[in-house]
């Protein structure tokens, strides 16, 4: 039974990196598009984009901190108090970000916009580093067991965690730009499917070197998922490799639905890798998966729960998903940037 | 009413600390009664207030009429009930939600009333004035909910179970991370209420005009505002 609910929390973590991770990615990219005149047009699509299912995606945060706390109450503790700087961090960049992009919409000033828009950037790209210091923290095993603190600062400010912050950054960054070509397309805006199809690509490349570097860094610093990711976990590992070169193939020759759906299993495959990877382990080294478990009574009742939940809130997500797809969800007639 | 009255019941029955603290007893009897505002003292005595006899013990288990028996806060030990000053936040909070609910109701019934003999909106100028603030009453009514509920719970988490302060983190850096939220927060509060103002002053110095010069921001004037041609005061019963 605690196994299940592993994969049901893995589950969680993976559609948040999917569908969240492609929010904070678009806010990166509305980072770098440049100056007021320039980052007109990659911006349209960024507000066109994510408008419509606007901080939506967190509801996977709120279903993984929840699954967390009950079914792995020590862990949750654990992670809680040792990584309480990141996380907090991470919650502030949350309220900043989507606050900030609601309010960015509302001000005519350019300044006022640069400002809103720039703190809309900025947290974008800090809660995504700042989860992946977190898995970083947890992978490298450096968080104890038993509900207690660890290291305030070390925990999280470590090679390990680095790597996971600058991954999740760039897997964020990849994700989104696959995604925004097809939005562009939608939008009608040739020039921007061409814009993002090359920053898709670029992303892809380097969320692989980053991936690559990742593998030495941790044979340095969390060996026992070096050897998880080079022994148990190697077929998620070679999968999500294909799937990436794969993307890059797709995206290469205009197949942007094709290479949408590789991406995605890029990400779902590194995610997966990352469980086998320490498996047995919740905390690597520490604190086992059944032992961290709570009683059967009541990983029945969360199962229960999730399987209620996905059956009331995953056809209304997915129509969302779907309606936002087919550019029904028009929030307000943007003129087309000229 | 009925599912406050029933819910007050259920606290009766399985949380009797926190209804001591709500009905302001301290000492259980029977024939307790119903304190509209007052408070504790360290003492153990109560001052102030409007005492209505009997209605609290009414209320509490109306088959028993005035015989119902409440638990009072001296037959809790000292260290799992709340102290003086959380029993007078919890009863001054309750006061207030319980007013608020009473003065919504009727604010409701006043429509109705209106309504079912006239067929038209209550023209009383002091309608609207209730009506333009109820919304701001009802959060202030569920906040003080909350503060009941909570505060009523001290000095447990899990009633029984498990204490605020064994729960809590023994961190460095609450102080400095509750700062920055709140700071935060509050920033984000001014940010909302200044683009509200700016966005309603874009509304009445364009609203009529549908001009249509500003389509790059959302929720700005689209064109004549559909507002009725009769204000609403003087609608012809």
């Amino acid at each position: 039974m605690p196994e299940v609910i592993a994969v049901v929390l893995f589950i969680g973590i993976a559609a948040y990196a999917l569908f969240g991770g492609a929010d904070f990615g678009a806010g990166f990219w509305d980072l770098v598009a440049g100056g007021a005149e320039k980052g007109n047009r990659p911006r349209a699509v960024v507000d066109h984009s994510i408008g419509p299912v606007w901080e939506a995606n967190h509801v996977w945060l709120v279903f993984i901190l929840v699954v967390l706390w009950t079914a792995f109450s020590e862990v949750f503790s654990s992670v809680m108090l040792t990584l309480f700087v990141p996380l907090s961090l991470a919650a502030l960049g949350i309220v900043l970000r989507g606050s900030s992009f609601a309010f960015r919409k509302e001000v005519f000033r350019t300044s006022s916009r640069r400002n809103f828009g720039a703190a809309f950037a900025i947290s974008s790209v800090l809660v995504p580093f700042c989860m992946g210091a977190v898995a970083g923290a947890i992978a490298s095993g450096r968080v104890p067991k038993g509900g207690v603190a660890g290291d305030t600062w070390d925990s999280w400010i470590n090679p390990t965690s680095i790597l996971g912050g600058v991954l999740a950054v760039a897997v964020c960054a990849y994700l989104a730009a696959v995604y925004m070509v097809w939005d562009a397309k939608r939008f009608g805006d040739d020039g921007m499917v061409e814009y993002f199809r090359r920053r898709a690509i670029g992303a892809a490349v380097v969320t692989g070197a980053v991936a690559a570097v990742g593998i030495w860094v941790l044979y340095d610093d969390a060996r026992y998922v070096f050897d998880g990711l080079t022994s148990r976990a190697l077929p998620l590992v070679i999968i999500s490799a294909i799937c990436g070169l794969g993307s890059i193939a797709l995206l290469m020759r205009a197949n942007h639905r094709g290479a949408r759906l590789l991406a995605a299993g890029a990400v779902v495959a590194v995610i997966g890798g990352w469980g086998v990877a320490q498996w047995p382990y919740m905390l690597p080294e520490s604190l086992k998966v059944t032992q961290a478990a709570a009683p059967d009574a009541t990983l029945w009742t969360v199962l229960v729960v999730f399987v209620v939940a996905a059956i009331v809130i995953l056809p209304s997500l997915g129509l969302l998903y779907v309606l936002d797809q087919k550019s029904l969800v028009e929030i307000e007639e943007t003129s087309p940037p000229s | 009413m009925l599912v406050g009255d029933t819910l007050a019941r259920w606290v009766y029955e399985n949380e009797p600390t926190k209804f001591a603290a709500i009905e302001l007893v301290p000492k259980t009897s029977d024939d307790v009664p119903e304190t509209l505002g007052g408070y504790l003292n360290d003492d153990g005595t109560v001052s102030g207030g409007i005492p209505i006899p009997g209605l609290a013990s009414i209320l509490s288990d109306p088959s028993n009429w005035t015989d119902t028996v409440i638990q009072g806060l001296d037959s809790f030990p000292e260290d799992e009930r709340p102290d003086t000053s959380e029993v007078n936040t919890v009863h001054l909070a309750w006061d207030v939600m319980v007013g608020l609910g009473t003065l919504l109701f009727l604010l409701s019934a006043w429509y109705g009333a209106v309504w079912l003999f006239k067929r038209r909106l209550p023209a009383s100028k002091w309608f609207l004035r209730i009506a333009a603030i109820s919304g701001v009453l009802s959060v202030i009514a569920m906040e003080a909910g909350w503060v009941v509920t909570e505060v009523g719970r001290q000095p447990w988490i899990v009633v029984g179970e498990m204490k605020v302060t064994e729960a809590a983190t023994n961190n460095d850096g609450v102080w400095v991370t509750f700062v920055v939220i709140a700071a935060l927060y509050a920033a984000v509060a001014v940010t909302l209420v200044l683009i509200l103002r700016a966005m309603s002053r874009r509304f009445r110095e364009r609203g009529g005009s549908g001009d249509g010069d500003d389509t790059d921001a959302p929720y700005g004037p689209r064109g004549p505002l559909d507002t009725p041609d009769t204000p609403l005061a003087e609608v012809p019963s």
